[in-house]
């Protein structure tokens, strides 16, 4: 089989993995290399579907020898399958690159022969590419749960970033869908790669030379709506993951159905909406302030599928509303549906010269239509007359009823340009 | 009637700046100033040439550095690079708050003559951003590199360190062919010359083979129960497309 052929099969057999970003890494060419990772991500292109593509982004085989009822490449699933060597990996990266179609690589694998066989091999590719070619760009892997943790630490002294799928947000769910992989095979090398990571800095603090391990961070990601779990426990998860595991991104991928497995529910599309809402909370822990707790709890176990989690969150918190925006703090300010993080900190530095009124609020980049319902601006209110969450509800679906809440999706500089997923980011 | 007054410029940046020092030193209120290759001024106003003057460009130059601020200064050149016709303009009234306010004056979002420079800045520094990831070299026969785009703005400069430090050790040659513009790089440095389109570019054999193979894999990319036509259109917009080796899939087979 060529590598055309190939690339053909194991693109296909990777595009549900949706963590794509290329941020996060700064790696400096050396003298006679190739490439650079730069801080900011680059996108190359974009898919049908409106996904920034910026890494080459495929498994190495798709032949597993597991059997996982929610995966295409699950043993028992009758496709082609076809496997790269290490130098067609490398090839088509470096040629890729010199000719600016990507910014590097993001390789996976499906379990081949044995998970420390696959390892080996990763390690292989990785040595051509920055050994033999002096590739600097980007690499990211793919750890394989149940390898060796010698192998783990090989790769990731060469690797930019490594992820460990969680894949399912429970144990129960795991042992049902994915009875060979065990919870502690994926937290348990997440955890050796933020050991690795914590030495190595504690390292280069004393010896400024010596490696950098997986100096991106490390990243999971994990399937919803495979299970019965709640928006509640996802987020719980993805909490701790980032407070214990310090990770840098939980990516979310809404199942998408493979297979008629009857473990797996039925349903005809993917929960595109459900995963949104995920992504704008899980952007309320990471850039807003807000913790798990305040966005659901026990008794209201799943987001609002009409109504964001930040607005919804501020409906339910009414008495804190309205805010003068020309003293609130900037916290506040953060909290209040149609404002993000950047028009927060133009506000918090424009009114150092004037007092701001709705006008300017416009121009900073405020969705006032959203925003008008929590502020006042010169003590000037002008939502709805009454603060009833019912009544303001009404009136912002009455809005943004019209739009497919997929159309949402903006686009906005303050995110970073371009890395992995666009989605509606909460303002 | 009070008449207009336009300042003509030869276009360059230094003439510019030599523009900005007549106003002040002249204390005139231009209400244009404009390239006098592209636009012509309106009846109604009178007009002054001003002649390009390195002396009086490199002072304002180093005023704005100091006075103001190093991001003024790169903000000020990112809208002369757009060269949309108010950028000239726009130059001169944002220095002037400059000079006022230090600076502080890119935080004074709310001021109109702020935000249209931010506006403007921010539409340069995006393209130059877009363009860096959808840039598509062709590996010529030479073994060169080579890329042919039609940006908005003039971005190829802006471009250049960027693969200098990306691709430090191949040639490659970056063509803006609208604005009939080259970067060239030599594995040490890079220059910017004029270049026609080349009439006979000769690929490498290998070229194919990797275009099949980035178009190959663009195909398998996407995935069918998530299209979404509107969305890809918006973060990459169609006008890029025709330099695309990827966008070209339909067309020509
Ligand atoms: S181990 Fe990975 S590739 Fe193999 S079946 Fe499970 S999810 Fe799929």
């Amino acid at each position: 089989m060529d590598a055309l052929r190939k690339l053909e099969i194991l693109a296909d057999a990777a595009k549900y993995d949706v963590s794509c970003s290329s941020s996060g890494s700064n790696r400096q060419n050396k003298k006679g290399g190739l490439g650079n990772a730069s801080a900011a991500g680059i996108c190359h292109s974009w898919t049908d579907d409106g996904r920034c593509i910026s890494l080459l982004k495929i498994l190495m085989s798709n032949s597993c020898i597991y059997d996982c009822a929610y995966c295409v490449n699950r043993s028992s699933n009758d496709l082609p399958r076809a496997t790269f060597t290490p130098e067609e990996v490398a090839d088509i990266t470096i040629n890729f690159y010199k000719r600016n179609y990507i910014e590097g690589l993001f390789l996976s694998s499906a379990v081949v022969k044995s998970p420390d066989h696959t390892m080996e091999q990763f390690i292989e590719i990785l040595k051509k590419l920055r050994d033999v070619e002096n590739f600097n760009g980007y690499i990211h892997l793919k750890a394989i749960p149940g390898a060796d943790k010698k192998l783990l630490d090989k790769a990731g002294s060469y690797a930019d970033r490594m992820s460990v799928n969680i894949e399912l947000p429970t144990e129960d769910g795991l042992r049902m869908l994915a009875p060979q992989k065990k919870q502690n095979e994926i937290l348990g090398p997440m955890n050796d790669i933020k050991q690795g990571m914590l030495q190595s800095i504690e390292e280069r603090k004393i010896f400024r030379n010596s490696p950098k391990f997986v100096p991106a961070g490390q990243t999971t990601q994990l399937i919803v709506g495979a299970t019965k779990d709640s928006d509640y426990r996802i987020l719980k998860l993805s909490e701790g993951l980032y407070n214990d595991f310090q990770l840098k991104r939980v990516y979310y991928s809404a199942f998408v159905p493979v297979s008629t497995n009857p473990l797996l529910p039925r349903i005809s599309s993917p929960p595109l909406v459900r995963e949104n809402r995920l992504y704008q909370a899980d952007w309320l822990l990471r850039f807003y302030g807000f913790n798990s707790d305040e966005l659901l709890s026990e008794d209201k176990p799943d987001f609002d599928l009409l109504l964001d989690p930040k607005c919804d969150w501020a409906l339910r918190n009414i008495d804190k509303f309205p805010i003068e925006i020309n003293r609130a703090e900037y916290h506040m300010l953060l909290r209040v549906p149609g404002i993000g993080v950047k028009s927060a900190q133009r506000i918090v530095s424009s009114r150092r010269f004037c007092q701001l009124d709705f006008d300017d609020l416009k121009k900073l980049g405020v969705v006032l239509k959203r925003a008008k319902y929590f502020i006042t601006c010169k003590g000037i209110h002008s939502g709805i007359k009454s603060m009833e969450p019912v009544n303001i509800r009404a009136n912002i679906l009455g809005d943004s009823s019209k739009k497919d809440p997929r159309q949402l999706s903006l686009f906005d500089l303050e995110g970073g340009m371009g890395n992995d997923l666009k989605i509606e980011l909460p303002v | 009637m009070i008449s207009k007054l336009s300042y003509l410029y030869d276009g360059s940046f230094e003439g510019l700046l030599t523009a900005v020092w007549e106003a002040y030193y002249a204390k005139e209120d231009p209400s244009e100033i404009i390239w006098e290759g592209v636009s012509h001024p309106n009846l109604l106003s009178s007009t002054k040439m001003i002649y390009t003057d390195a002396n009086k460009a490199d002072r304002v130059y180093r005023a704005v550095e100091e006075k103001i601020s190093h991001a003024a200064l790169r903000r000020i050149f990112y809208i002369y690079l757009s060269g949309e016709p108010e950028s000239g303009i726009i130059v001169l009234n944002y220095l002037r708050i400059g000079f006022r306010l230090g600076a502080a004056v890119d935080d004074y979002h709310a001021e109109p003559t702020v935000l249209k420079s931010e506006k403007l800045y921010n539409k340069v520094a995006m393209e130059k951003h877009r363009q860096a990831g959808l840039i598509r070299f062709k590996r010529l026969e030479s073994g060169v590199f080579y890329s042919k785009i039609d940006p908005d703005h003039n971005v190829i400069a802006l471009l250049a360190p960027h693969f200098a430090a990306r691709m430090p050790s191949e040639y490659w040659i970056l063509h803006d062919a609208g604005r009939g513009i080259a970067v060239f790089y030599d594995k040490n440095d890079w220059v910017v010359r004029n270049l026609e389109t080349p009439e006979d570019i000769v690929l490498k054999e290998e070229e194919e083979t990797y275009q099949e193979m980035w178009k190959a894999y663009y195909r398998h990319l996407s995935i069918e129960s998530r299209k979404n036509m509107s969305l890809k259109k918006r973060m990459m917009p169609v006008r890029y497309w025709k330099n695309l080796i990827e966008e070209g899939i339909e067309l020509w087979s």
